[in-house]
Parts: structure tokens; sequence; C-alpha cells
């Protein structure tokens, strides 16, 4: 089994090199384009430090982030790989299959890419020729750990996520990357800037203990004359491997023993655009609701559209009176947060008299809630994330980020959860279904300045606490007051949240009929 | 005319899903009322009586006409020649059969048809009148049934009734070159009075009173409905209606009473009693910016039904609505109708066991009213029960079964169609009992001729 999944492969990975001589071309064009930058990611920390530098925290480094995408990337990218469900037909042991996947995964086309890059850092190395039995250990340690992690990641993500919702993953792993591409990059520069700066230096020892770090570490260790410590790393990432081969085993079996659920559950939102991606639940179907509203009812785009253009006054406003720029670049994301989550607060009036089905459905105040905060959710989370990656970027400081997310998720949550309340409490007259959105309500006063003035101070109150955590962080910038920033703000969001929804939920169970009355006098 | 076994008319009727029990040999039999279970929601088969008229599986055509200008001698005689179980089985009209536009237009389409029923032209000639005859016919019908009962004592006297009705035409009628026709849903209707009250009372409400500050939208109405009934809410404008209603269905809060369904308070438990509700409010909006068929899977999930049901269920709903080639476009593009329709469709998507319907007949075409009215009443047949205003003084004469008059908020009148009628037009009953004055007093200026020089 094994001996033909590794010819399996091996024709898999020469079938690029068949057919039409321009295909041909373009496989060796990129093949050697994909070798000469593992050379050159090899030669980078030599480059940087210098001929004679201490290269090594940057090693470590690098070598951490390279192995750890290897792990992290099959997650959600994943469909190009052999997997164990297309054994699953063959009279063959799920062990056999595990093992022959395994061994064959190293005639991948990732594995040969990463075998080339350990080849040239232990060519362009020259100090470590010396340690020369550290070097085959760690590098033959470093692949196998690619390897391991690549598999499980993948049979994992292959065996919990379906087949229909690989789309889904897919976009969440891409929004990931968007979101965390700044600050990698900032703090990948950073540390290339000052090799032998002291922040290199932790981070390299940090990493040098876990899986992903230790096997260079342990060579760098070798070969600065310390054997034992060098074991140790060894030991660290031998350590994972064998966690994750016992991992991969019980995956492929359980891959090959159950079968995806069939989709026909499905059928019944078949063609029904966002009903298609949520399930049959009450909360989810009025959060596909709300996101076909927003797709196609103009009110609530021109509602949106304004929302990115009240931190620029504001920022502009700050900056002629004079405020420092490094505190400015931090207020545009959570005002963007804060309108963000609440434009919701007069949602139900938005639905106007159509709310009827709600109450003549009996559906829970608290179901109705959780569905109108969808949007919310899906768009805010990922403008939060890539917004508070560019914020600590433009504020030259990335040790900041844990807590400019902290305080951003709490304006959000904040926000939403006030704003979950108001809508249910405090409807007023808006424009009507079908008008235009530019139009005046039907029906105008009846507290509309009120409610809105109302739902905005208690959104600001809320939100100090959380503000004043962060504040305390940004000015003494630490791990310890930057984590705890991130799980103050984050802690105390979900709480304002979550009381949001139950209070909101209450006050529409209580008062529903009473809030269809109130939008038929509005319509 | 064939004769059925006699167990066929056990059949279950295939599209309900609910296995109707027939009235057969025994229609007040022991397990018809108390035993329903109240709790368990459907899926047990409702056990009700239905008229004979909606039997189901019996898809046999009957010559009508015979059967409503008969004279009353016959059926005298007719009832002595009519004590075998099969017999009654006979002539059974069929709702599945019967094509539609006949249905509803059967009073006009009658003068068409004269040739063949010369006996009796004058019932015939004149189509308005075409409803009225028959119920002091039913009634008379009842009467004499009653007086047979004494004989045939094992037989119930509305089973005698139909039963009378059928044998008759079994020998009056000869089966050559007559033009088969349905019955219309005035008969099944009257049919379905007399039947419908042997049932439990699903809707009940108690003293229901709504006030606006000194105006009473609602006063003390208290209505009954029973399972397998069809009432027809009428009244003037603004009389509250449209109050009543929408406090059934969960909608509008009274200031005091009560309404229960299956013994389940509204207004105290609404989710459970929501469950067994489908409600269709007139001048709502509909979440109209979703597709036809979005609509109806959103109504069918927040209603509790299953995935795996709706597609089944909003599909056939579709197809019995007409609604097919539009499931795709926004609601929004509906014409009135329509957006009438799917509201409809919507209400039924969760097979409730009481439907609420404010003015459903609006803005329908007369095509699509027929259709919707063989639905409703198809609905019926399977036990359920329809409460539903309208305008239509003929439309709720023509297919309810049971009636309230609302005037000013109160109840002035209720029970059967013909026990609130009297043997008069609903309409004249109707003006009567509101009292209107003479129309058009005091628009002498508006006459032209009298004042205006």
């Amino acid at each position: 089994m094994v001996a033909r999944l590794l010819r399996l492969r091996l024709a898999l990975l020469l079938s690029a090199f068949r057919g039409p001589l321009s295909r041909v071309a373009r496989h060796a064009l990129i093949g050697v384009l994909a070798v000469l930058a593992a050379v050159v990611l090899a030669a980078l920390p030599q480059f940087i430090s210098g001929p004679d530098g201490a290269h090594a925290p940057l090693d470590t480094i690098l070598a951490a982030v390279v192995l750890a995408a290897a792990g992290i990337v099959p997650l959600f990218l994943n469909r190009g790989h052999l997997e164990p469900r297309q054994f699953g037909q063959y009279p063959v042991r799920s062990g056999q299959v595990a093992t022959g996947l395994l061994v064959s995964t190293a005639l991948s086309g990732p594995v040969l890419w990463l075998a080339a890059w350990v080849i040239a850092l232990v060519v362009l190395r020259t100090e470590w020729h010396e340690a020369w039995w550290a070097v085959a250990v760690g590098g033959a340690l470093a692949l196998l750990l690619a390897i391991c992690g690549a598999r499980v990641a993948s049979g994992l993500a292959k065996l919990v996520v379906s087949a229909r919702s690989s789309g889904a993953v897919h976009a969440v792993g891409l929004l990931l990357l968007v979101a965390a591409l700044p600050v990698v990059v900032f703090a990948v520069t950073q540390a290339l800037g000052s090799p032998d700066g002291r922040i290199t230096a932790d981070a390299a020892t940090v990493l040098g203990w876990t899986p992903v770090g230790a096997p260079l570490a342990g060579i760098a260790a070798a070969a600065a004359g310390d054997p034992e410590t060098a074991l140790l790393h060894f030991g660290v990432t031998f350590a994972a491997i064998a966690v994750l081969i016992a991992v991969w085993y019980p995956i492929v079996r359980l891959s090959l023993e159950r079968v995806e659920r069939p989709a026909d559950p499905g059928k019944a939102r078949q063609g029904l655009d966002w009903f298609e991606r949520f399930s049959a639940r009450p909360d989810s179907v009025i959060g596909a609701r709300a996101l076909t509203y927003w797709a196609r009812d103009p009110r609530y785009r021109v509602g949106l559209a304004a929302i990115p253009l009240a931190p620029v006054f504001i920022v502009l406003a700050l900056w002629v009176a004079g405020v420092d720029p490094y505190l400015l670049a931090l207020v545009p994301l959570p005002v963007v947060l804060l309108l963000f989550g609440w434009s919701l607060h007069n949602d139900v009036a938005m639905d106007s008299t159509a709310i009827w089905l709600h109450v003549a459905s009996g559906t829970r105040g608290a179901a109705d809630r959780l569905g109108r905060l969808t949007p919310i959710m899906l768009f805010g989370l990922p403008v939060l994330l890539v917004g508070s990656s560019v914020t600590v970027t433009i504020m030259g400081d990335w040790r900041v980020l844990p807590a400019v997310i902290g305080l951003n998720l709490a304006v959000l949550l904040v926000s939403s959860g006030v704003s979950s309340v108001f809508s249910a409490l405090m409807p007023y007259p808006t424009t009507r279904p079908g008008d235009s959105p530019f139009a005046q309500p039907a029906v105008s006063g009846s507290g509309s300045g009120l409610a809105q003035s109302l739902s905005m101070v208690t959104t600001v109150v809320l939100a100090l606490p959380a503000v004043w955590v962060a504040a305390v962080a940004f000015g003494d910038v630490s791990f310890g007051t930057n984590v705890w920033a991130l799980v103050v703000g984050a802690g105390y969001g979900i709480v304002v949240l979550a009381l949001g929804v139950l209070i909101g939920g209450r006050i529409f169970d209580r008062a529903a009929p009473e809030l269809l009355a109130a939008t038929q006098t509005f319509d | 005319m064939s004769n059925l076994p006699p167990n066929a008319e056990f059949a279950p009727e295939p599209d309900s899903g609910a296995a109707v029990t027939g009235q057969g040999a025994d229609p007040v039999s022991p397990e018809v009322d108390e035993s329903v279970p109240r709790t368990v929601r459907r899926r047990v088969p409702r056990r009700v009586v239905t008229p004979g008229a909606l039997r189901p599986g019996a898809a046999l055509p009957v010559h009508e006409p015979v059967n409503q200008s008969a004279p009353e001698p016959v059926r005298e005689t007719a009832v002595e020649y009519a004590p075998e179980a099969d017999a009654e089985t006979v002539a059974e009209p069929a709702p599945e059969a019967r094509p539609v536009l006949m249905a509803e237009s059967a009073p006009e389409t009658r003068p068409a048809r004269e040739p063949a029923i010369e006996s009796a032209p004058e019932a015939e000639g004149q189509p308005q009148s075409a409803v009225e005859p028959i119920a002091p016919e039913a009634e008379a019908a009842v009467e004499a049934a009653q007086e047979v009962d004494v004989e045939a004592e094992t037989r119930p006297e509305r089973e005698l009734g139909t039963q009378t009705v059928e044998t008759e035409h079994a020998q009056a009628a000869p089966p050559a070159g007559r033009i088969e026709m349905p019955v219309p849903s005035v008969v099944r209707a009257r049919e379905r009075a007399a039947a419908a009250a042997q049932n439990p009372v699903v809707l009940r409400t108690e003293m229901l009173t709504k006030s606006y500050g000194q105006v009473h939208a609602a006063v003390e109405v208290s209505l009954q409905v029973h399972a397998g009934s069809f009432t027809g809410v009428v009244g003037p404008n603004g009389a509250g209606k449209t109050t009543v209603l929408s406090m059934i269905s969960g909608l509008n809060r009274p200031t005091s009473g009560r309404v229960t369904v299956h013994d389940i308070d509204v207004w105290a438990n609404g989710p459970a009693a929501k469950r067994v509700i489908g409600s269709l409010p007139d001048r709502l909006r509909l979440f109209d910016r979703l597709s036809g068929a979005q609509l109806l899977y959103y109504a069918g999930v927040l209603q509790g039904v299953k995935e795996s049901v709706v597609a089944t269920r909003a599909t056939e709903l579709a197809h019995a609505f007409g609604l097919e080639p539009a499931l795709d476009r926004p609601v929004s593009d509906y014409s009135a109708g329509m957006q009438k329709k799917i509201g409809l469709a919507c209400a039924m998507i969760h097979a409730p066991d009481v439907l609420v319907l404010d003015e459903p007949f609006e803005a329908i075409d007369p095509v699509s009213a027929s259709n919707v009215t063989e639905i409703l009443e198809k609905f019926v047949a399977g036990g359920g029960s329809v409460v539903m205003s309208s305008h239509s003084l003929d439309l709720i004469q023509r297919v309810c079964d049971h009636v309230a008059v609302i005037v000013d908020g109160s109840v002035i009148a209720q029970g059967t169609v013909d026990e609130v009628r009297g043997g008069v037009s609903l309409e004249e009953r109707f003006r009567h009992l509101t009292e209107s004055a003479e129309p058009g007093k005091g628009l002498e200026w508006l006459h032209g001729s009298s004042d205006s020089d």
C-alpha cells in the first residue's frame, strides 16, 4: 500500500511535466522560481545580519513562521490533497492508508519546497557544518513536523468541515490572512530591522522552545557547542511529531468510517441565497433575512454609506485641535464600529408592519434580536480585525495590538447590545419599505431624537470601562496590560451584548403586539 | 352510478395527509367529540365529523340539479327505500373531481344547462336565487329526517337527510344524457353546518373587549368555532372585525377577555397557541424584499416547521395557489391578489388547526378565489377550522357554514348561516340587523332633480 501510494504520488508529481510544451515549461518555471525563493528565504537572515552577525534568532523566527504556516494553511486550503476518504472503497486497513499517506506526502510539492529550503540553509550556514549530526536531526525533524502537521490539519479540516461549507472556511482563512498580514509584516520587518534587538532575541528564545522553532534553535545550540540544550530542543519537536502521528491514525480511521451527512436536508434551502447558508432555526433565518434586506433594500445601504465619513471629520477636527497623531490613529476604527452597531437601534421600525409575522408565529424575542445582529457581526468582525491590524501599523507599535482589538471588540459588542434593547424598546418612525431611502419618514417627530440620543449616550457610557482599561494599556505598553485589555474588552463586550439580547428579547416577548401597533402608526 | 364498498368512505384523503373519518354509518360516534387529544398536535388523524358531501375518496359525479329541485314526496318515500349501508355512499360529490370554475360559478352556468333539467325551470332560471332554494330544502330534509327518525331509530338524522337525497336521485334521475353537475359550495356548507356542531370547540373567545380610550373597538365578543367549521365574520366597515381577528391571532392585545385555542390561552401562552393558529392579517406588509420561495421558507421555519418538511410543503402550497411561476420574484413585485395568496400560503405552511383570515378574498380574481375556496374547504373537510372576515355577504353565505355578525364591536348574531338569516337572504337579514337607514335618504341634493334649483 505504501509503495503503491508513493508511486501514485510520483505520478501526480510528474504529471505536471506531461502534456503540451507550454504547460511543461510553465510548471518547470514555477518549480525553478520556487526553489529560488526557498534559497532566498534561507539566505535572508544572513543577508540582513551581515556576514558575521548573530543570525540565529532570525533563523529561528523565520523557521517557526514557515513551519507554523505548514500546519495552519492546510486547515483552510486543502482541496488539492490526497485524502483518506479517497481510499475508503478499497480493501485496505486504515492503518495502511494512514502510513501510506504520511510517507507519500514527502513527495508532494510543498514538502519538496521545504526540503529545498532546508538544504539551502544547510549549505549556506557554514558554521553548522561541524555539528553535522545536529544538522541532520534538526533538518529531518523540521521536515517531519511539516509533513505531520500539514496532514493532521488537512485531515481534521476534512473530517470536521463538510464539503458544502468548505468555501466558507476558505473565506475565513483568507480573511484571517488579510487581517494578520499587516501585523505580521510589520512585526517581521521590525525584527529584521534590528536583528540584535532585545525584542527579536526574546521572541527567538520563546519560539525556540515551541515545536515549530525548536529544530533550528537546536541546530544553533549544537553549533555553539551545547549538545545537551540541542537535544532538549529536538526533544520538543520530536514529542510534537509523536503527538501528531498519534492523532493522525485515529483521524484516518474516523474519516474512513464516517460518511458526510447527505445533502438532502439542505434541499429546502436550495436556491434561497443567504437562507442556503444558514441553518433552519428562527434566529438563523432572521439573520439570513436581515442579510438579504441589507443587500436588496437601498435604505440599509444609504444608512451604512455615511458611516465611513464620520471618522474622517472627527479625525480632521482632532488633528486641527493638535491631538497627538499616535492617539489619532486609534480614533477612526472605534467610531466606525460604534456607528455600525448603533445603526441597528431602530431595526424593528425598518421592517415596518411586516414584523407581524414574527409576532404571529410566536418567535422568541431573543431569537429575533440575535438574528438581527447577524449582518453586524458578519461584517463588523472582519472590519475589526483588519482595522485593528492597520491601526497598530499606523501607530508604529505592534505590541498594543491586543489592547486595540479589545477596545474595538468592546465598542462593537456594546453598541450592538444597546441597539438590541432600543430597537424593541423605542422604535421611531423611519423611511417605509419601498420608499426612496432619501425620503423623509411619513410620520415624523414622536421621539426619534430622544431614541437616537438616548441609545447613543447609553452606548458611549457603557463602552467607557473597556475604553479605560485599553487606555491604561496604551499608557503602559507591556504584554500583561495588553492581554488584560483584550480579555476585559472581549469579556465585557460579550456580557453587555448578552444582556442586551436578553433584555431586548424580553421586551419583545412582552410587548410584541404593542411594537406591531407602533409600526402600524408609522406606516 | 356504481356502488362503492362501505369501507371506501374511510379511505384517507390523499393530499391532506390526515386520515379523515367520514360520517358513514355512525356519524355521532363517541370518539368524535371529547376524545380529541388537545395538546397533541396533528399527525394524529383529526377525528371529526365531516359531512357526506365532503367524504374523501368518493369521486363520483352527482346529478345535482335534480337533487335541488326534487319535490318533497319523493324524499319521503325515498327514506323507506334506503336502509342499506352501501346505498348512502352512492352519490358522493367529489371535491377532487370537481372542476374549479364550475363549482364557484355554478349558479351562473346553470341556465345554460336548462334543457337537461326542464323539470325545475323556476329554480334554475335566476342565477342569483340559485343559492336560495337550497337551504329551506335542506332544512326540510332535516325535518323530514327527524320525522322518520322514529322509524329508523338506528339512523342519525343528518345522515338520513343526505341519504334521502341520494336515493331519491338514484330513483328519479335517469343516468342517460344528463349533464353531471358538481355540488356547489353552498350545499356542502349547509351539510357541514350540522356536522360541525357535533365537533368540539377549538377556538373560543370569552368576553373579548378592546378599548382605545373611550372608543370601544370590540365589546365582550364571545365566539365559538367548532372543529371542521367555516365561520364567517361579517359586519359593516369599521365594525371591529379586524380588531377581533387580530386579537384571536395574537397580534392585538385585548383590554379584557380570553381567547383559547384547544384550551391554550393565546394571551398567556402565546408561542404554544400560535403553533396551532395560522393567520393572515389585512393591510399589514409582508417581508416583501424576499422572493416568494424565501418568504415561504422563512414563514415555515419561524412557525416551527422542520426543514425537511418545509420544502415539500412550500412547493405544494405554491402549486395549489398557482404561485409557481412567481416564486423567484421578490414579493414586492407581486400584485395585490398574489400577495394575498402568498400570505395565505404562509399562514398554512405549518398545518395549523385554525386559520384566522382577515379579508382573504380581497383583490383576488374570481378564478383564484374559487381555487382558494376549494383549498379552504378541503382544509375544513380535513377537520381544520377557518375563521374569516369578509365584506361580501354573498361569499360568506356561499362558503361559510357559521356566521357571526359584528356591529359596533359587539356580536349581534351568531350561529349557523341558516339560523342567522332565518329564511331570508343573509344580506336582507344583515340589513335588518344593522338597522341601516333607508339608503339614499337625505341625499336629495345629490339626485339633481329635486332641489337643485
